[in-house]
């Protein structure tokens, strides 16, 4: 598979940690990314656009009484897609590993 | 604020984007803004990064279809279907990229360069310029004027507030290598009329002048010079010898009057009017600029202008030249700034102007071909149902789109054209900085695209939307032989387009014939080995006027020392030095010295000579030529009577010929001269100005010290160490001397007549481009009416037509076309000559032999194009002919 966009990867993974509103999502991000990665309303809206349209993550309906924020959570298809990233990941670090430390092994 | 902008931003994202998470989009950016340690940055980034993802989705929406699930209720049904028609163009003009590049390239060459002159037009001519109460501001003409001469203005009552100015060339010191800079020195008034502020310090004040010891600096100079360093301010410079602290930094915006002081200035100074050279009526320096009081007219100050003229000429002699007074002018600040490059800029906007015709004719021809097409797709669709006011609206959308595409293509054009303009641009076209292309000129290239596009491709495009042209369907192709109409406007426009071409080849003839006449000028002395190298040699400050004497010897020993180290350098022939050497001081200006030598015997002429101060070498060094006598000679510089050199134009004048002349005597300053020599006249003050008389005496007989002088070198090297070398052996004498220059001879007759190369370029490259538009409307108009004809041809050669005949038929339709279009694009060219007419040199405007020229070009290249779609008629075959269908 391919692999996703750091914006893409950061968004499903503060999305797999519990749903989220648009502002918690742009925060979170810019969080665990320390600060490399900064969103603004527009991209990030599009970018959740075409992950609901692609099924990998689900608006939830407003709470009544509750402020009237839209949020998003995690579908099983987008932890899959998640998961394999984080894999290929891995093992691409892993594939790094010896190369940077060296011999120590 | 932000919110409120950010609201109006989505409100341009398509229908569903907008209605799903317009509302979302703005709480999460105000919640971002809240929560943010740097709302600032929150703010920018939300609004900078906005326009990509709008193109993105209207990408979405109209390129690729993406148009969402929930389909579009009845409301905005509108805003759809435009999409969907601009989704339905785009379509069809990707069917067809030869035509829509064509138009696209068309209108942006048209639009292009006409933007490219409106941008320098507009900000040269049409805007104000920057200065308060700038339609009260006029210019005392009649100048540069002495200080006292300055004073007598003063007892104009309808002017209420003065400046004056004069700027020269300084030499700055103690700030690394000397370098030459240009200093003004003002009046009181002047910064205040002219409303200049500074970034830095303080502007100069009245109080500066009682001391003479201050000095603001220009921006530029600052940032350059002192590399925008502010502890400047309270420093001390040296510029002349003169020590000066600096008070200020003028504001970067502050837009130099041309008029007053020329278009560069490094250094303001206050003038003081207490110096010697204040007080005398014979320093002719100042520009001066009055503001008009409230309610006074310019008449009011012509009327006073000319009582102060003509009764200072009462009271000083020197104020009555060739027997007329010298007047004061006055005239409107705007007016004495750009009322000499006006009429140039207008002709050239117009010629411009033509060429955006040209380029809309041939657009109108791309469309009427393009409709015979496209009548039978609308037919289909009127046929299908669709109403006419759709159809318009389709292909007004189709043109628009293509409008905008030409448009764009020309603001890039524009761009690319202003700085080709301005590095091609001779110096001396006033408000030249800051010419770019802003707002004010995108806005004209798309209202200009936009509008030719609409106006020239939808009204032929219009004649399909028409209810009748639903007859193509019923007629299959029959009925396009009969498409008179069509037929008519094209021919209209070839003919307009050969006219119009017409008219820009001769101009563009007659000024590139100008410009050879004036490269092939008799200057009447040598360019090609020698160097001038222009110097300043200011009299030490301690000079006393105790020794007047004195300063004149030490100008010319200062010089001959120079002289002498230069002679010394290797691969040097010949050194020369005079006051001025030929083409350094070009134009009107008569630099630096003139007088009026009482000639022995003869009465005081009429009007001053201007006399050249020279070393014995000048003649040698620039191969002047002698019509009687001979130059001295060093052994020969002996006197008074020191020896002298007149030119023809002087002996002409005083003693109606070259023999007669010589051995005269002349009082120059009461100095007593022999003639020796009558030298051939030379154009000292550039190609193009008139032969005037001039004097030349032996440099060290001058009466005073002019505080400059240059160098003429001649040699044979034109090695890269040249230069190096001359500099050197300047400094071994001259240590402090700042060497601004070394340029040939060559190059200053080149920059001499820069600005006909200008012109003759700009218009060669308007009439070429114009030539081609011309060629290809004709070759296209004619092809198109070949292949209507060919069913009509194909009968005409089964009936017994030669091949020849047919062939003959279609080449004398071209020609003759082009022939009308020549007759009217004649008496074009003749109207238009007069435009011209005082930017010819040696050439009589509306010369016939040039006229000719053109007409022969383009009926020559007429009939070119008329051959092609000859052959092509000539080689039908009848059989096929007459089976096409269209």
């Amino acid at each position: 598979m391919t692999a996703l966009a750091p914006r893409d990867l950061l968004i499903l993974a503060v999305l797999a940690d519990g749903q989220s509103h648009g502002y918690g999502i742009i925060k979170s991000v810019e969080d665990r990314s320390e600060h490399d990665v900064l969103l603004d309303p527009a991209n990030l809206y599009r970018c959740l656009r075409r992950m609901s349209a692609d099924g990998w993550i689900d608006e939830v309906e407003a709470r009544k009484g509750d402020d009237r924020r839209r949020t998003y959570r995690i579908t099983t298809k987008g932890r899959a897609i998640l998961r394999k990233e984080v894999q290929r990941l891995e093992s691409l670090l892993r594939g790094l590993h010896p190369s940077l430390v060296g011999h120590k092994r | 604020m932000t919110l409120q902008l950010y609201r109006a931003l989505i409100r341009l994202l398509p229908r569903h984007v907008r209605e799903r998470d317009g509302e979302e989009m703005t709480r999460a950016l105000a919640d971002q803004i809240a929560g943010a340690r740097a709302p600032r940055a929150v703010r920018w980034r939300a609004l900078i990064r906005f326009p990509l993802v709008l193109a993105l989705e209207w990408r979405d929406v109209l390129l690729m279809g993406r148009v969402p699930a929930p389909p579009v209720p009845s409301r905005g049904s509108r805003m759809e279907s435009v999409a969907r028609m601009i989704r339905q163009g785009a379509r069809g003009l990707a069917r067809t990229p030869a035509f829509s590049l064509s138009v696209i390239l068309l209108l942006g060459v048209g639009v292009g360069s006409v933007s490219a002159i409106f941008a320098v037009v507009d900000h040269v001519l049409v805007r104000p310029l920057p200065y308060p109460e700038v339609d009260r501001l006029v210019v005392i003409e009649g100048g540069p004027h002495s200080f006292p001469a300055v004073r007598d203005l003063q007892a104009m009552r309808s002017i209420e507030a003065w400046a004056a100015a004069w700027a020269e060339n300084v030499s700055l010191t103690g700030q690394g290598e000397p370098r030459r800079v240009q200093q003004a020195l003002v009046t009181a008034g002047f910064f205040p009329m002219f409303g200049a502020r500074a970034v830095l310090g303080r502007l100069l004040q009245p109080a500066d002048s009682q001391l003479a010891n201050t000095a603001v600096l220009s921006h530029g100079a600052w940032q350059r010079v002192f590399g925008a360093d502010s502890s400047v301010i309270g420093s001390t410079i040296r510029i002349d010898d003169a020590v000066l602290t600096v008070v200020g930094v003028l504001d970067p915006g502050f837009a130099l009057p041309d008029a007053m002081v020329g278009a560069h200035v490094d250094f303001w100074l206050p003038v003081d009017p207490t110096a010697e050279y204040m007080t005398k009526r014979d320093y002719w320096m100042f520009n001066v600029v009055g503001r008009l009081g409230a309610g006074r007219t310019i008449a009011q100050a012509r009327q006073e202008a000319t009582r102060i003229a003509n009764e200072r000429a009462k009271a000083f002699p020197r104020y009555i030249e060739g027997g007329r007074i010298i007047e004061l002018p006055v005239r409107t600040l705007r007016d004495a700034t750009i009322g000499k490059v006006a009429r140039p800029l207008r002709v050239l906007l117009a010629a411009v102007s033509l060429l955006l015709l040209i380029a809309c004719a041939s657009v109108t021809h791309l469309f009427l071909a393009r409709g015979v097409a496209r009548s039978r797709e609308m037919a289909v669709r009127r046929a299908l149902g669709a109403r006419t006011r759709s159809l318009v609206a389709q292909l007004l959308i189709e043109t628009g789109m293509l409008g905008a595409g030409g448009a764009l293509l020309g603001a890039l054009l524009a761009y690319a054209g202003v700085r080709a303009f301005l590095a091609l641009v001779p110096a001396g076209l006033p408000r030249a900085t800051g010419i770019t292309v802003d707002v004010r000129v995108l806005l004209f290239a798309a209202g200009v695209g936009l509008l030719t596009a609409i106006v020239f491709g939808l009204m032929p495009a219009l004649r399909l939307a028409r209810p009748g042209s639903g007859d193509h369907l019923r007629d299959s192709g029959r009925t396009l032989t009969q498409s008179l109409g069509a037929q008519r406007l094209r021919s209209a426009l070839v003919i307009g387009e050969v006219a119009v071409s017409l008219v820009l080849l001769a101009q563009a003839g007659w000024l590139l014939r100008s410009f050879i006449r004036m490269s092939n000028a008799e200057l009447g002395f040598s360019t090609s080995g020698i160097y001038e190298i222009p110097l300043s040699v200011p009299q030490p400050a301690q000079a006393n006027s105790a020794a007047v004497a004195a300063p004149a010897a030490e100008w010319h020993r200062r010089l001959e020392a120079i002289r002498e180290s230069l002679a010394r350098t290797r691969g040097v022939q010949s050194v020369a030095f005079g006051l001025t050497m030929p083409l350094e001081y070009v134009g009107a200006g008569h630099c630096c010295y003139s007088a009026r030598p009482t000639f022995a015997g003869k009465e005081r002429p009429a009007r001053s000579s201007v006399i050249h101060p020279v070393s014995a070498e000048f003649f040698d060094v620039l191969a002047i030529r002698f019509a009687a006598g001979e130059a001295w000679s060093r052994r020969t510089l002996t006197g008074p009577p020191y020896p002298a050199v007149v030119n023809e134009q002087q002996a002409h004048q005083v003693y109606g010929g070259a023999i007669a002349a010589l051995g005269a005597t002349f009082v120059l300053d009461q100095t007593d001269f022999r003639i020796v020599g009558i030298a051939r006249n030379s154009r000292h003050y550039g190609v193009d100005r008139p032969y005037g008389a001039a004097v030349y005496i032996p440099a060290h007989a001058m009466p005073f010290a002019p505080g400059s002088g240059t160098m003429a070198v001649l040699t044979e090297r034109t090695d890269d160490a040249l230069a190096t070398d001359l500099r050197a052996a300047i400094w071994r004498t001259e240590p402090n001397l700042p060497i601004p220059t070394i340029t040939t001879v060559a190059e200053l007759a080149r920059q001499d007549s820069a600005y006909r190369r200008f012109d003759a370029l700009l218009f060669g490259t308007f009439s070429v481009v114009a030539l081609l538009l011309a060629a290809g409307g004709l070759a296209g108009t004619l092809l198109y009416m070949v292949s209507l004809q060919r069913r009509s041809l194909g009968i005409r050669l089964a009936l017994g037509a030669t091949p020849r005949g047919l062939e003959r038929d279609v080449l004398t339709s071209g020609v003759g076309l082009a022939a009308i279009g020549v007759i009217i694009g004649t008496i074009g060219a003749w109207f238009a000559g007069r435009l011209i007419e005082s930017r010819l040199y040696g050439v009589e405007a509306r010369d016939a032999r040039t006229l000719g020229l053109a007409v022969s070009v383009l009926m020559l290249i007429a009939l070119l194009s008329s051959w092609i779609p000859a052959r092509r008629a000539a080689v039908t075959n009848p059989i096929e002919s007459l089976r096409a269908e269209y």
